[in-house]
């Protein structure tokens, strides 16, 4: 069956994978553009904001795709493999670094900012770095779930399968990183930043 | 009677999420109690997790440079281009390198490779070479039967004619071991000693009184007979002339007209050099014969030499 190029959106990740295996390039760049910016922003996330370093962390996932695609487990979902291959290239990331915390302090300064226009603006950009800073602080498992949970919107079940463990230490894992990150995040008034109304359905 | 618990510690995101502590059931309510402090902690972590996600949706997106979807679809490229490619692009960098400088590695590699096949080449030669005087060694051998270790030294010169099927002309001068040997087929060498053998005959009458053949100094068909142990000499002598001879040809009965003796082939010890079939066979059968012409008596016999039509054949054909 010829695929024509408005087809390539339409297929499913494992679909497109297939196709990656047999070298179908189009297929290649069809993963390309629909996980580029989830996982750029996962790797900002996760290794200090820092957004050169994210970069070479999205470039590198993606050339080990490339060069071995033969490593993906087709009975696994594909974004689920992606963001555990993503979560392991952090894992090596942190220990190659002699010092993590202090890296991230030390990058903490250099952090890629967005202007605030207003005053509730200056609020969530305060919020924002300052939970950042927090998450900085926390394990490098806790951290990538809490991102992959609450940034990345993943499902419970589909971060159980990234990390390979069971949906309960997940949930084991957020309820902890919430209740250390409210402790910590004491001084910030919570009352005055939620927005009144915003609560919405979670995936389970 | 203890009601079960409804809740898991880690199911307590959907509480904070959907309800507020006021709004908590009472089983709800002693769940939250039984892992939290209380009603503050509970908010605080209800208003971090409602701000969390607004939160990250009002976040700046990032977005990757161009050079990163090219680079990796780059590498897909060239992991996707056939191995065998990749090896000819370097083979043919490696041969012609950009660098002029470079050029003495495929220079000393064919030069290399140039001198190994000359070298095999000359071995292979030799070895070849080795194998053939082998080979005539091992045809030198000369049966036991034959063998006469009393023999004289062989004459200087010696033509022998086979008037089987071979003609050999040996030559063995002096100390000169080179000998040279010709073996001509039966056809051929028909078709040769015929007009000879015509010639010869016109002259036989006219040559009855010329310089006879030294029969000390040829072959003269004496074969010492060791057997008895007695030492008598039997002569054997030719019968007949080559006029009367049978024609020469491969099926022909071996002619009685000649017969080379015994000793006659111990002297040339060069007989070893012409092929085995036409050395060995009509050697034992010439052998045979003159066994049979000596029971015959033959007292008429003449010695080789004293063969007028024999040497002018010889002459003829020399």
């Amino acid at each position: 069956m010829a695929l024509f190029g408005t087809e390539y959106g339409k297929l499913s990740d494992e679909r497109l994978m297939e196709l990656v295996v047999r070298g179908d390039e189009k297929a290649f760049a069809a993963l390309y553009d629909r996980y580029h910016r989830r996982l750029l922003s996962y790797f900002h996330r996760m290794l200090w904001s820092d957004k050169e370093k994210a970069q070479d962390f999205l470039q590198d996932l993606f050339t080990k795709l490339a060069t071995r695609p033969q490593s993906y487990d087709p009975s696994r979902p594909f974004q689920t493999w992606l963001f555990s291959v993503a979560n392991n290239m952090c894992k090596n990331a942190y220990r190659h670094e002699a010092v993590v915390k202090e890296a991230a302090v030390h990058l903490r300064n250099g952090v890629d900012r967005v202007e605030a226009t207003d005053g509730v603006g200056v609020d969530h950009e305060r919020f924002r770095d300052r939970l950042d800073e927090e998450l900085d602080k926390l394990d490098p498992d806790h951290k990538a779930t809490f991102v992959m949970r609450f940034h990345e919107d993943m499902a419970i079940k589909e971060i159980a399968a990234a990390f390979a463990c069971s949906e309960g230490t997940v949930k084991s894992r957020l309820f902890y990183t919430l209740k250390k990150l409210a402790e910590r995040m004491k001084e910030f008034d919570p009352n005055a930043l939620i927005p009144h109304g915003t609560a919405r359905a979670i995936r389970p | 009677m203890e009601r079960r618990e409804q809740y898991d510690p880690e199911d307590i995101e959907s509480l904070l999420t959907e309800r507020s502590f006021d709004e908590l059931l009472s089983e709800e309510r002693a769940f939250v109690l039984r892992h939290l402090s209380g009603r503050d902690e509970y908010e605080q972590m209800r208003a971090l997790l409602h701000h969390v996600r607004p939160d990250e949706r009002g976040r700046p997106t990032i977005e990757p440079e161009d050079r990163v979807r090219s680079n990796v679809l780059a590498a897909f490229r060239a992991q996707q281009q056939p191995q065998w490619r990749v090896w000819l692009n370097s083979v043919a960098v490696w041969l012609a390198p950009r660098d002029a400088s470079a050029f003495w590695r495929p220079a000393l590699a064919f030069g290399s490779l140039a001198l190994l096949i000359v070298a095999g080449f000359v071995a292979v030669r030799q070895f070849g070479n080795e194998t053939s005087v082998a080979d005539l060694a091992e045809l030198k051998e000369v049966p036991a039967h034959e063998k006469n270790e009393n023999s004289p030294a062989p004459p200087a010169e010696l033509e022998q004619m086979d008037t089987v099927g071979s003609l050999v002309i040996m030559h063995a001068e002096g100390s000169r071991a080179a000998a040279s040997v010709s073996e001509r087929p039966t056809e051929f060498l028909s078709a040769e000693v015929g007009p000879a053998r015509e010639e010869f005959h016109l002259d036989l009458d006219e040559k009855k009184d010329a310089p006879q053949f030294d029969p000390s100094a040829t072959a003269d068909a004496v074969m010492m007979d060791k057997e008895n142990g007695t030492g008598a000499t039997t002569k054997y002598e030719v019968n007949g002339s080559l006029s009367s001879a049978p024609p020469v040809s491969d099926t022909a009965p071996v002619p009685t007209g000649h017969v080379v003796t015994q000793e006659e082939l111990m002297r040339n010890q060069s007989v070893a050099n012409v092929a085995e079939t036409a050395k060995v066979s009509p050697t034992r059968k010439r052998a045979a014969q003159a066994e049979k012409v000596a029971d015959d008596g033959a007292s008429a016999s003449r010695s080789l030499g004293q063969d007028p039509a024999l040497m002018g054949l010889i002459y003829a054909g020399w």
